[in-house]
């Protein structure tokens, strides 16, 4: 057997031995590269550069076999479970596929293809790839790409393309509209029936307008298109053809935004120690966004700190009759005026910059069609931290709202916005699920987004009032109906999970939510418009607040703590730029994991679908004056943009230095580019010296030893995560003494691409070699 | 027994006391609760007083809203450790149990219709208060889970309907009360309404212009009203919520109530007097001394046509009846000069104020 491996050398002596390897045979067809040495091995030679001690090598495939009958093992078949795609037999000449589904494109551009690529967009196949004209216009999934051809054969020549196929109605549609779209061709029918609105996301490249005019011309009716988006109601639309509009990489049915509705500051670590300095830090100097319904702005405690107020929805007119958005707020930044102080929200020194989006008829169609057009105004008047507790229900996909918001961000990468995941978590189903757990994926859009903070909700310390004395069972019975969630109490559990906190993952698999923070029955700010009926419950003896539910609660809790973390850099590192990446490294490196049944509940891992990360622990975040010796060290590009990653194989490495023994945690965020999967792939490993064990980012890896990234090979687990942008190393006892961190391009097909780091423990020194 | 007839708007809001025990029937639209049926309840039963029932009618905002706001204000009260009224039993079809029963696809059109119009600006009031009831009827059932009040307990959990229930008949307090409606085949018809409707608007969305969308804002008829008959030592209530006069019948002569005709001594006239849901015929054959309308004007109701079939209705029996209507409207001095009441024999009350108690 024959693999396709990646053989990472974090260090100059381990570069020599693998350089051993190459002249010696043991590593065939190799490319050198900084990072690692990615080339053709067999069992024996794996065996070899193991016991020569190379702490991490990923097996990214079975090479294709030197000679014949060489029989695929069984963990890998699922790789080649499909040979009617597997495809490498193209005819020479013009694409004349005849097995494949023709398309036909009404404005004459080349077509769209799926390649696999076994082993990363390399710098010496980029420049072959660049000779035979063929642009990769978006990474798909894993080994996949979306590539633009030139209209003749040359790609299945290519050694290191193991597979072509059309970019089709498969990769365009998923269930349930697949279905219903399959149906309407077996029928012939051209129309469904009923009011449907729906969404085309256009492949990278493509003018929106264009393929809004062939949508027109099909009969469908264009609300709007814009920023690789168009919207359209299906009208007399034949959505059949609409579906094989090849400039169409995805379509989907839109599902309006609805806000996530439906205290406990010590619970996400704040006011930990009395007089600590985490809770002397309020915020004070951050203008935060939040897009909501609307505002109470006479509530006592937001006095003088509501900076604009934007009325999107209901022209003139910002008020708040639901009371989302002025609770939302409170959590924030409340400061808790009206109650001495009891009912406070979380960085209550901060200014609100609102942006009311209720409109006429109650509901959300304040927000723009498009999220850059939110999201520009606050950027432009300093808004650096936006809180959205709104999304859409998607069956889990990655929506317009998702890639619009991943764009803004990357085209603005010091803009944090903070996203409620959803309220859809159910036990019903159960497709995915047992008995008595909450069933997933039900990750709400846009909280799908790979560059945003994607916040979950837990149960919340809260013992009396609101709904803290009822069981999930009694008050939502049709979604969970079985034990054990059914007869526990809505909140009193703070390691446990709210029922209905969307779970993940994304339809790429990547881990969401990110994080979670208390979502049941929060105590905040009410509004004076607000009837009561419109909460989970009052607040005793005192009007001015109420209690509420939703990930629509947990999110704002983040947010403040975003502010606080965004202060702490700006005030106390001398960093007044930090990134976006550095702020959700920052934040996901302090997270707690949490422990109940229904959040560790299959499929297991760290991360895991159901808490992301874990819970919010501001005091685990950012140091206080309590332990002096437990420090933070951090790395931002975005203000050194000399370590960005230019190639697929740069490393970046640093010397960190224990002084002693204890808990180490290491967060690697990046800013993808706009895309449904990750684009560009980093890793972190931890050494503690040349061909020593290495750690490696993510997955289960520091009980196993070895580590690698990808692929499946006896013995050794599966990294859990490999879609994510967000990668952490948590080695709960480090020992002293002098460590190697490395970043490593594993896969950089879209550079540049930019990346923070932070690393907490006691930690000495950081410092780049 | 009396009935309490309470200023609820344009909305409904009642309650019965037949002496033994308390039913409050729906709870008027957002602002009668505070304003109208708090007041006049504290007064009357006191601050701790208990309703031994309160029946939510069907789920408009304008007849569920009030309800809400009494399940949250108890919450409060508990909450605040203040006297709170205590509620028996809540009684109520929820609409994805009775008409949305598909995958609540009715709630996803009219959602998604809601969603376009405010995205175009266009108001359509009457469509998301129709939304509201439909989606507040989840949350009213959460609300009375958290006092602790049982639902639909005196029908055995049961769904409200003759079709649905062993016995139609109920004992309260020392009072007989028959559920007429809704019946199966209401349910069945308001819910082909609904689809015909959400379909119409389909294709009101497509026609380019927010007009068409503006125009498009029409409520469906609610066809899936609880009505209920109460029966006292020979004294008679019928209970009629927004049903449409020909179920009305229908479900009376199932239960036997309606041989030829049927006389009762109050009769809350259906669907704030609306000719929509009632003609001549019905009030020729469902007779009654005493007419109970709450309506205050808005949506052209109490029609006038209507308050005519009433007083005609009356005249060709020579029956003496009296008309109470919550709040005075247009067409209450259109009746009074169409038919002046002292030469076509009715009387014409208008309570106003918080509302009022007739003796039955």
């Amino acid at each position: 057997m024959r693999y396709l491996v990646k053989v990472f050398t974090t260090h100059e002596a381990e570069e020599a031995a693998v350089r051993r390897a190459m002249s010696d045979g043991t590593i065939a067809e190799a490319e050198e590269l900084a990072g690692f040495v990615q080339g053709v091995c067999d069992d024996e030679g794996l065996e070899r550069l193991r016991d020569a001690g190379f702490g991490a090598i990923a097996v990214e495939e079975a090479a294709p076999a030197a000679g014949a009958g060489d029989a695929d093992p069984a963990w890998l078949a699922a790789s080649f479970a499909t040979p009617a795609t597997f495809s490498r037999r193209l005819a020479d000449g013009d694409f004349g596929f005849s097995p494949m589904p023709s398309v036909t494109s009404a404005v004459g551009v080349q077509q769209y293809f799926l390649l696999r690529i076994p082993g990363g967009i390399t710098p010496g196949r980029e420049r072959v790839l660049a000779d035979e004209r063929v642009s990769i216009t978006e990474r798909r999934n894993d080994d996949w790409y979306v590539a633009k051809l030139p209209g003749r054969d040359t790609v299945s020549r290519l050694p290191f393309v193991a597979q072509i196929r059309l970019y089709d109605g498969s990769e365009t549609l998923a269930d349930p509209l697949e279905r219903e779209i399959g149906d309407l061709k077996r029928t012939g029918a051209t129309r469904m029936p009923g009011l449907r609105v729906f969404e085309a996301i256009v492949h990278s490249g493509v003018s929106e307008g264009e393929v809004a005019g062939q949508i027109a011309a099909l009969g469908g009716k264009v609300l709007s298109s814009g920023d690789r988006v168009v919207r359209f109601s299906s009208d007399q639309a034949d959505l059949g053809r609409v579906a094989d509009i090849p400039e169409i990489s995805e379509l989907q049915e839109a599902s309006a935004p609805r806000p996530l509705l439906d205290l406990c500051l010590p619970t996400i670590g704040i006011r930990r120690e009395h007089g600590g300095a985490v809770s002397e830090r309020d915020g004070a100097g951050e203008l935060i966004g939040i897009a909501d319904t609307g505002i109470d702005e006479a509530h006592p405690d937001f006095a003088g700190r509501i900076r604009h107020v934007e009325a999107l929805g209901r022209p003139g007119d910002h008020s708040d009759p639901s009371g989302h958005g002025t609770h939302v707020a409170g959590i924030v930044l409340g400061d808790g005026a009206a109650s001495h102080g009891a009912v406070r929200g979380v960085a209550p020194g901060a200014e609100l910059y609102f942006q009311s989006v209720m409109d006429v008829n109650g509901r959300l169609g304040g927000l723009p069609p498009d999220v850059a057009t939110l999201l520009r105004p606050a950027y432009d008047a300093g808004v650096r931290v936006h809180n959205d507790s709104w999304g859409a229900f998607l069956q889990a996909r990655y929506g317009a709202n998702s890639i619009q918001l991943d764009g803004f961000v990357h085209a603005n990468p010091d803009f944090l916005v903070v996203v409620a995941a959803g309220n859809q978590g159910s036990c019903m189903p159960g497709a995915n699920s047992a008995a008595g757990f909450v069933d997933m994926p039900s990750i709400a859009d846009p909280a799908s987004a790979k560059n945003c903070l994607s916040v979950g909700a837990s149960r919340s310390p809260r013992a009396a009032g609101g709904y803290s004395g009822i069981t999930w069972g009694r008050m939502w019975p049709r979604d969970f109906p079985d034990l054990p969630i059914r007869d526990q109490p809505i909140s009193g559990d703070v390691d446990a999970l709210a029922g209905f906190s969307s779970r993940g993952p994304g339809d790429d698999n990547r881990v969401k939510p990110d994080l979670v923070a208390p979502g049941t029955d929060i105590a905040s700010t009410k509004s004076a418009a607000a009837p009561a009926r419109n909460f989970w419950g009052a607040y005793p003896g005192n009007d001015h607040y109420a209690i509420n539910g939703g990930t629509s609660m947990a999110a704002p809790l983040v947010t403040g703590a975003a502010a606080i973390v965004r202060r702490y850099y700006v005030d106390e590192r001398a960093h007044p730029r930090p990134s976006a990446a550095l702020l959700r490294a920052t934040i996901v490196n302090g997270t707690a994991r949490m422990e109940r049944e229904d959040a560790v509940a299959p499929p297991h891992g760290e991360p895991n679908f159901h808490q992301g990360f874990g819970r919010l622990d501001l005091a685990s975040t950012i140091p206080d004056r309590v332990d002096p010796a437990w420090r933070l060290f951090w790395v931002d590009t975005l203000v050194d943009p000399a370590l960005d990653f230019a190639a697929t194989g740069e490393i970046r490495r640093w010397s960190l230095r224990l002084d002693g023994d204890g808990d180490l945690r290491i967060c690697l965020a990046w800013t993808d580019p706009p895309a449904r999967s990750v684009q560009n792939t980093l890793i972190m490993l931890l050494d503690a010296g040349p061909l020593r064990p290495k750690i490696a980012s993510n997955g289960d890896v520091p009980r196993t030893g070895l580590a690698f990234p990808t692929r499946v090979m006896p013995g050794v687990t599966v990294n859990r995560d490999p879609a994510n942008n967000l990668h952490v190393i948590r080695v709960p006892d480090a020992k002293a003494g002098l460590h190697t961190l490395s970043v490593i391009a594993v896969n950089v097909p879209k550079p540049p691409q930019s990346f923070a780091l932070v690393a907490t423990g006691r930690i000495a020194e950081l410092s780049l070699r | 027994m009396r009935l309490h007839v309470l200023n609820a708007g344009e909305g409904d809001c009642l309650l019965l006391d037949t002496g033994m025990a308390r039913l409050l029937i729906d709870g008027g639209p957002a602002g009668t609760w505070s304003k109208h049926a708090k007041p006049y309840l504290d007064a009357l039963i006191g601050a701790a007083g208990t309703l031994d029932a309160v029946c939510v009618s069907h789920v408009d905002a304008d007849h569920i809203t009030g309800v809400l706001d009494l399940l949250a204000g108890i919450e409060a009260d508990v909450a605040n450790r203040r006297p709170a009224f205590s509620v028996g039993d809540l009684w109520y079809n929820s609409f994805s149990s009775t008409v949305d029963t598909d995958d609540q696809r009715i709630a996803a059109g009219l959602e998604n219709l809601l969603d376009a119009a405010g995205q175009a600006m266009v108001a359509m009031p009457d469509a998301s208060s129709g939304l509201f009831g439909i989606a507040e009827g989840a949350r009213l059932r959460r609300s009375a889970v958290r006092v602790g009040v049982a639902v639909n307990a005196a029908f055995g959990g049961s769904v409200i309907s003759p079709d649905a229930l062993p016995d139609p008949r109920l004992r309260f307090g020392d009072a007989t009360i028959t559920v007429i409606g809704p019946t199966r085949a209401d349910l069945d018809e308001l819910r082909a309404e609904w689809l015909r409707w959400l379909e119409a608007n389909a294709e009101a969305f497509a026609a380019p212009g927010p007009d068409a969308l503006a125009n498009s804002d029409r409520s469906v008829p609610n066809l899936s009203s609880v009505v209920l008959h109460v029966e006292e030592r020979g004294r008679t209530l019928l209970l009629t919520g927004d049903a449409r006069g020909d179920h009305i019948m229908q479900g009376l002569a199932s239960a036997g109530l309606l041989d030829h005709s049927l006389h009762v001594n109050t009769l809350k006239v259906q669907h704030h007097g609306s000719d929509r849901n009632a003609t001549y015929g019905f009030f020729a054959r469902v007779t009654a001394d005493r007419y109970v309308i709450s309506a205050n004007g808005r949506h052209g109701n109490p029609d006038h046509e209507t308050l005519v079939w009433i007083v005609e209705a009356a005249e060709a029996t020579g029956r003496p009846i009296e008309i109470v209507v919550t709040n005075e409207a247009a067409a209450l001095d259109e009746l009074r000069r169409s038919h002046p009441p002292d030469r076509h024999g009715y009387a014409l009350t208008v309570p106003g104020g918080h509302g009022a108690a007739f003796e039955i």
